[in-house]
């Protein structure tokens, strides 16, 4: 047997692909437990282990050549099993050749004894299947006095549809490279009157560096310090005219426990622990069980009284529940033009797809008025004061009460104080500062703070996916395409008539695939049919 | 003409503490059905072993329909305190599934009416669930973050808690399989030592005494490969949705997160499964293998995802 052969014959099978699977789930594995695209420092492995994820890359096992070439394998296997299978359909398949032996020889026959005239029950037979739109395969009848047939149901074979949905996965699977290939990515902070741009196009891609690669193999290597321009009709320009957050209060549940079983079923219950003044007769019965058992009973039979659970919440509480960037988008040549974009509503421009991914904002800082700089960790520190300051969430925006009212939230920003401990055992408590509104001077610590200017800024994240389109294309594809596969009726009947002595003897051979598909049914509706 | 007035706050949050304290009480009385259940559905397996007796089974089978009925009043509750479809936090996911595994179970278990063991696990991964939520999470209704106010969002659970239900059912037919082939071999190598020790006339025992005649058995397994048939589709939607409702919030359909890949994984192991039963040499071991595997990926998925994410320091944007 010539190599090609077996090799053809190992990518069509499907024990290689249960393999491959195998070994996908391996790498699958590695990545859910191993922080992608993560930093040798930050993790906790050390020695052999540290040195096994160092050489074979596993923190960038999604992007490495292992997972790379496993996929160009299972890419292989994919196609030449698709393949296979086209063929096989697209071959012409033998007739089937009907006899009594035929049936003898297979399983799960049906066998109907009929009296009646034989050309009639044929004709009976064959139309009930004709009705239902079954077609003909291909068969021939051996024997005397005997009529047969082979139907199939549905417009097409059922493997097609398998055909199908291998077939989209494949697409899936060009999509993915191509966004592997092609996409790029970025984020951009936008405060008012400092408009951004974004670039429409990108050196960056995976693509551009494999080209650099293959260049710089023949030894034809970009020039140094070649400065990347964009040119101004590849380029956005977006300036913040407005960004809000839309905030409501966050419900808490009073006095319930944060965690237990047993304590939260207490509270649930209004279950009360027993005193010590408690008679020996009611410390028996006042176990758990029995005091659970006696409130439930109480409360169906409505005896217990109103104890209720407590929902409420506290003016400081703020739950953010909608952010929109009201920007105006100017592009090369052509006039601003104002558009909105918020979570789950992107705008989409020239293939850009522009996020609301989060928002930032700035203040100016006075201590005793002298303005401070805050370190990039949000924390500062005042000379003369033992201990650390921290930046704290900033609340600006429109606060929507439950009953439907609005109202515009005056800014303020929370600072945080944390004390410096001489003994590094005990931990330090954060502690909450007043809160400081926009252009307010308070006292804290000793010290006249003041905030002014917050200002609210949008983070927009943007994404080039050229391979989008095609996943579109291909999802829709795959999931109709299996849904009718495994959730239709797919049927192949073999039936015989023989000519007994006084009566006609049919034999019926169903085979079914789909979930809904049931043989009993057919047998049952072609006996109402010749009246048995 | 006169409009609505709307509610004052303080109505509203009494109107919320009657309901929360209404459900929380409900919940603990359908753990208490389901235990109930669990207990006599294990009772019928005990009583099976000396009789061939239905009745426990039946009364383990009309608890079980009164706690899902519990559990439909009270998911509908909780839809009507909070406006919206009651899985946007882990409590009310945890809640979800527990009965979405209940309905699918009772909807294939009428085809086997006398196999009780699928409603040992089904009962029990739903008193775990139940269990999780009320010792852990916080009940109350909370409003809905801005990433997770999309319709993608919506069907996305919906199919995916469905497929999940499926998949359980399908490992419990699976595990069931198991279990009576292996007691039935247990109990009549027992039986048959004790005939030629003691020279008596036991009765050997037959699949019909686990409620299963014995030619209906492999049909009973070929169900679990038909639930997981009809999941797979069902898992793919969730992917697929997930993706989409991904790339209108977060700018990308995959991230490579770690419930991300979670999720690929529990379709892995059911496409491993799907393609293992069509290999005759590989259904009879693979095809249980690789059902009870993809089950017990499902699980890690819908609950590990948190714990990995922390056991292993990993962030996710899914952990909540």
């Amino acid at each position: 047997m010539n190599k090609s052969n077996s090799l053809y014959r190992i990518f069509s099978s499907t024990k290689t692909a249960v393999i491959l699977f195998i070994i996908l789930l391996v790498f699958y594995l590695i990545g859910s437990v191993l922080p992608y695209k993560g930093n040798c420092n930050n993790i906790t492995a050390t020695g052999t282990l540290l040195k096994i994820i160092k050489n074979l890359d596993l923190l960038n096992v999604y992007s490495g050549p292992w997972f790379l070439i496993l996929s160009a394998v299972f890419f292989a296997n994919l196609i030449v099993c698709t393949y296979h299978r086209l063929v096989h359909i697209l071959k012409e398949s033998q007739p089937v050749r009907l006899s009594t032996a035929f049936f003898s020889n297979q399983s799960n026959i049906v066998k109907m004894t009929l009296n009646g005239n034989f050309t009639e029950i044929s004709e009976k037979t064959e139309s009930f299947f004709r009705r239902r739109f079954y077609r003909r395969k291909p068969s021939v009848v051996v024997g005397d006095n005997i009529h047969g047939n082979v139907f199939v149901n549905g417009l097409f074979n059922p493997s097609w549809t398998s055909v199908f949905y291998h077939f989209s996965i494949v697409l899936t699977l060009i999509g993915c490279t191509i966004t592997f290939l092609f996409a790029f990515e970025g984020e951009v902070t936008i405060f008012p009157d400092k408009p951004s741009e974004v670039a429409l196009i990108s050196k960056d891609t995976n693509w551009n560096k494999c080209v650099n690669s293959v260049r710089s193999w023949f030894g034809k290597t970009e020039p140094a310090q070649k400065e990347w321009i964009v040119p101004d009709d590849k380029k956005l320009v977006l300036s913040l005219k407005e960004f809000g957050i839309k905030y409501t209060p966050r419900p808490k549940l009073k006095d319930y426990p944060r965690s237990g079983f047993i304590p939260r079923m207490n509270q649930i219950w209004n279950i009360q622990k027993p005193s010590t003044s408690d008679t020996d007769e009611e410390k028996i019965f006042s176990s758990w069980l029995f005091k659970l058992i006696g409130n439930i009973a109480k409360t169906l039979l409505d005896t217990k009284g109103t104890h209720t659970l407590s929902v409420f919440s506290t003016e400081d509480t703020f739950f953010p529940i909608g952010y929109t960037s009201r920007l105006a988008l100017k592009e090369h040549d052509s006039s601003e033009r104002e558009i909105d974009i918020e979570v789950n509503s992107p705008l989409r421009q020239r293939g850009i797809t522009l996020y609301q991914s989060a928002y930032d904002y700035k203040f100016d800082l006075f201590i005793n008025d002298a303005k401070v700089d805050i370190k990039e960790d949000g924390k500062f520190t005042v000379s003369g004061i033992d201990g650390t300051f921290e930046k704290g969430e900033i609340i600006k925006g429109i606060f929507y009460d439950r009953n439907g009212n609005t109202s515009e939230i005056k800014p303020f920003v929370k600072l945080y104080y944390t004390p410096s401990v001489s003994d590094k055992k005990l931990p330090s408590k954060k502690e909450d500062l007043v809160h400081f509104e926009d252009g307010q001077v308070k006292e804290a610590k000793g010290v006249k703070i003041a905030v002014k200017n917050i200002t609210a800024g949008t983070v927009l994240s943007y994404r080039h996916d050229p391979g989008l389109r095609l996943l579109w294309i291909a999802a829709p594809m795959f999931f109709f395409g299996m849904l009718y596969r495994a959730w239709g009726r797919w049927y192949t009947v073999y039936y015989l008539i023989e000519k007994a002595c006084q009566n006609v003897n049919l034999y019926l051979r169903i085979q079914k695939k789909g979930i809904w598909a049931d043989e009993n049914r057919i047998i049952k509706n072609l006996s109402k049919r010749l009246a048995l | 003409m006169s409009g609505i007035q709307p509610m004052p706050t303080m109505e509203i949050f009494e109107r919320d503490s009657v309901l929360l304290t209404l459900e929380l009480r409900l919940l603990s009385i359908i753990i208490l059905l389901y235990g109930l259940s669990c207990a006599t559905h294990i009772l019928q397996i005990i009583v099976s072993m000396f009789r061939r007796h239905f009745v426990v089974g039946n009364i383990a089978t009309y608890i079980l329909y009164a706690a899902a009925a519990a559990h439909t009043a009270l998911i509908v509750i909780r839809g009507i305190a909070e406006g919206k479809p009651p899985f946007q936090s882990k409590y009310e996911c945890l809640s979800w599934f527990a009965w979405t595994n209940v309905l699918t179970y009772i909807y294939v278990q009428k085809k086997w009416p006398r196999v009780h063991f699928p409603g040992i696990f089904v009962s029990m991964l739903s008193i775990a669930a139940l269990f999780i939520a009320t010792n852990k999470y916080d009940p109350v209704v909370t409003p809905v973050s801005p990433a997770l106010q999309s319709d993608w969002y919506e069907w996305h659970v919906i199919i995916a808690f469905l497929s999940y239900a499926v998949f359980v059912v399908s490992c419990s037919m699976e595990l069931s399989y198991l279990f009576i082939r292996l007691f039935n071999l247990i109990e009549n190598s027992v039986i048959i030592g004790i005939n030629k020790g003691f020279n008596t006339q036991i009765r050997k025992r037959d699949y019909l005494d686990y409620g299963i005649p014995a030619e209906a058995l492999n049909s009973f397994r070929q169900m679990s490969f038909k639930l997981v048939l009809a999941g797979f589709p069902l898992l793919t939607f969730g992917i697929v949705s997930g993706a989409a409702w991904a790339d209108n919030a977060w700018g990308r359909y995959w991230s490579w997160d770690p419930f991300e890949i979670l999720s690929l994984i529990t379709w892995t192991a059911f496409a491993m499964y799907l393609h293992a039963m069509s290999l005759p040499s590989w259904r009879r071991v693979g095809g249980s293998v690789f059902n009870v595997l993809g089950f017990f990926c499902m699980l890690l998925t819908f609950m590990g995802s948190g714990w990995l994410t922390r056991l292993f320091g990993l962030y996710s944007m899914h952990a909540y």
